[in-house]
């Protein structure tokens, strides 16, 4: 730590113009790279963020199983495409959840073992 | 002009500011790489949970073969592995779902029982003879009897006090009593489970032993009488005795599977496994046997045999098999009496006394002696009272049945179904 205090204590001469230029450009070069890198990392965070379609979708299969909504539905809840469909499988009816985020085009699909025909 | 050195007393500035950026941004990316990796990992963790909690509404609806391992696609997972295990545990059935992604896995054991919507109060056989009502009896919820019906009686001066025969609809039933899908398999299991795999274990005072579902079982086998005091066993574990079998109320018993000849709960026991006998299962007073418990007598053919010769002979008669629920005792589950015999005699082969309590059903292919409550479904070839001196066929003395407080979550005897629905979460 002292070193580096010393470092930064001691004097340094003035320098030329092409000395300032390079680091000037040096410093803009590694500011507009690391500001890339970080746009990128945060872009695609908000891009894979799905926490609001799970929700939602953990909502859809509660009310499915307290016979709340019919099948098969589909319709646009706000930036939500939902669709809800039934088809067979290992001879067994399911039920399939999809939501599309229309915003940012992704989409999540949940698959329930559906009800008995009462 | 090449020569000329430029000085860098900025630069140096510069390059320290870039790499405390640099140190910077790779601790954020590393960070968010790392989230990411976590939320992957739980991503996948959940999905294995919903894919097993799917597997076991799946187990509800289609059939799966027993003991053979069935791996089945329930996501849209690709990298997803579901594998079904169904086993016979007793007179429940054991399923074991096991999910995999990558390497996150979760797996959940359970017994299963079978459930239906609409269980009859009463189930007795076509045996040409009325269903007599006396005393306190109380019937609620349908029931399927004999072509003569139901009607009063007087047992000793006592008479029908109720002021409606049954509380629900009357059908007719048939000459054969249901039968219960997986007894045959119970039976072979009692003459032959040495065919399974399993490790053996020895028991000593205060024991405390456990065992997992998804593990082998465990065996303690003797040929002499097995005493079952100051321990604690749970999960998958049988004893075996090939004489006797006595649970004492210091012991303490979860899931496990009784087999003896003959089984003795004694009074106050606490607990909840299956005793599966073959003379004679005596519950004590104020036991307390939680669900999904099962009592279960199987009456082998061979005894038969031996009766016979003993009543011919007019000594060495054999006792009579009996399974009997002291007064005070609850029990939660099924409690069966099953025999291959073909005659009858006036005796009662399953006893259920005064403020004896069964939450769940009671098969019975003989004679059923029933004083007690039933919360739930009695089937039965015949009832029986012994009064003041005298045999009753067909009676019902004091008893209550109600099949209407049965909890709808209730599984139990595989007698339409074949096992669909869980009965108890076991690890």
């Amino acid at each position: 730590m002292g070193a580096l205090i010393l470092f930064f204590k001691q004097k340094i001469k003035a320098s030329s113009l092409t000395e300032v230029i390079v680091a000037t450009s040096i410093l803009l070069l590694v500011f507009v790279i690391s500001l890339e890198i970080l746009n990128t990392a945060m872009i695609s965070a908000v891009q894979n963020e799905t926490q609001a379609m799970e929700t939602k979708v953990g909502k859809l299969c509660y009310e499915y199983r307290y016979d709340k909504i019919k099948v098969p539905n589909s319709y646009l809840d706000e930036e939500f495409l939902i669709e809800i469909s039934m088809f067979r499988k290992n001879e067994c009816n399911w039920i399939a959840f999809e939501i599309k985020n229309e915003a940012t085009n992704k989409r999540i699909k949940r698959i329930l073992v559906a009800h008995e025909t009462k | 002009m090449l020569k000329k050195t430029i000085r860098a007393g900025a630069l140096q500035y510069v390059l320290v500011v870039a790499v405390i950026i640099a140190i910077l941004i790779f601790a954020f990316l590393s960070l968010h790489f790392l989230q990411q990796k976590i939320s992957v990992k739980q991503h996948f963790l959940k999905e294995t949970i919903y894919n097993v909690e799917n597997g076991f509404d799946y187990l509800k609806r289609a059939k799966i073969g027993y003991d053979a391992p069935v791996q089945i696609d329930i996501s849209e997972n690709h990298l997803e592995a579901t594998t079904i295990v169904k086993k016979h545990w007793g007179i429940y059935d054991l399923a074991i779902i096991r999910s995999q992604i990558k390497n996150e896995f979760y797996q959940k054991a359970a017994l299963l029982g079978a459930q239906t919507n609409n269980k009859a109060a009463v189930y007795l056989k076509e045996n040409y003879q009325s269903l007599v009502l006396v005393g306190n009896t109380k019937i609620t919820g349908n029931v399927l009897v004999p072509k003569l019906g139901v009607k009063t009686g007087n047992i000793a001066g006592v008479s029908f006090y109720g002021n409606q025969l049954i509380m629900g609809n009357q059908q007719l039933s048939a000459n054969t009593l249901p039968e219960i899908k997986n007894i045959a398999s119970l039976r072979s299991f009692y003459d032959n489970f040495g065919a399974v795999d399993f490790d053996e274990f020895d028991l000593v005072y205060n024991t405390r032993v456990f065992k997992s579902f998804t593990e082998k079982m465990l065996v303690y086998e003797r040929l002499k009488a097995i005493v079952l005091e100051d321990l604690s066993l749970s999960g998958h574990i049988l004893i075996a005795s090939s004489t006797k079998i006595t649970v004492k109320a210091s012991a303490n018993l979860s899931d496990v599977i009784l087999m003896a000849p003959k089984i003795v709960i004694e009074e106050n026991t606490k607990g909840n496994f299956q005793a599966i006998a073959t003379q004679n299962i005596q519950v004590q007073s104020r036991c307390l046997l939680s669900y999904p418990t099962a009592l279960v007598l199987l009456e082998k053919e061979v005894l038969s045999n031996h009766q016979e010769v003993g009543n011919r002979q007019g000594e060495n008669r054999a006792p009579e098999n009996q399974l009997s629920i002291a007064k005070g005792s609850e029990v939660k589950g099924v409690v069966v009496f099953d025999s291959t015999r073909k005659e009858t005699n006036y005796k009662a082969q399953m006893s259920l006394e005064a403020q004896a309590i069964v939450t769940g059903e009671i098969y019975c292919a003989k004679n059923l002696e029933m004083r007690g409550t039933v919360i739930g479904a009695v089937i039965t070839s015949n009832f029986i009272v012994q009064q003041s001196g005298g045999i009753y066929r067909n009676h019902l003395y004091n008893a209550v049945i109600n099949v209407n407080k049965l909890p709808k979550q209730y599984a139990g005897l595989q007698l339409e179904n074949q096992s669909n629905a869980v009965a108890k979460w076991v690890r």
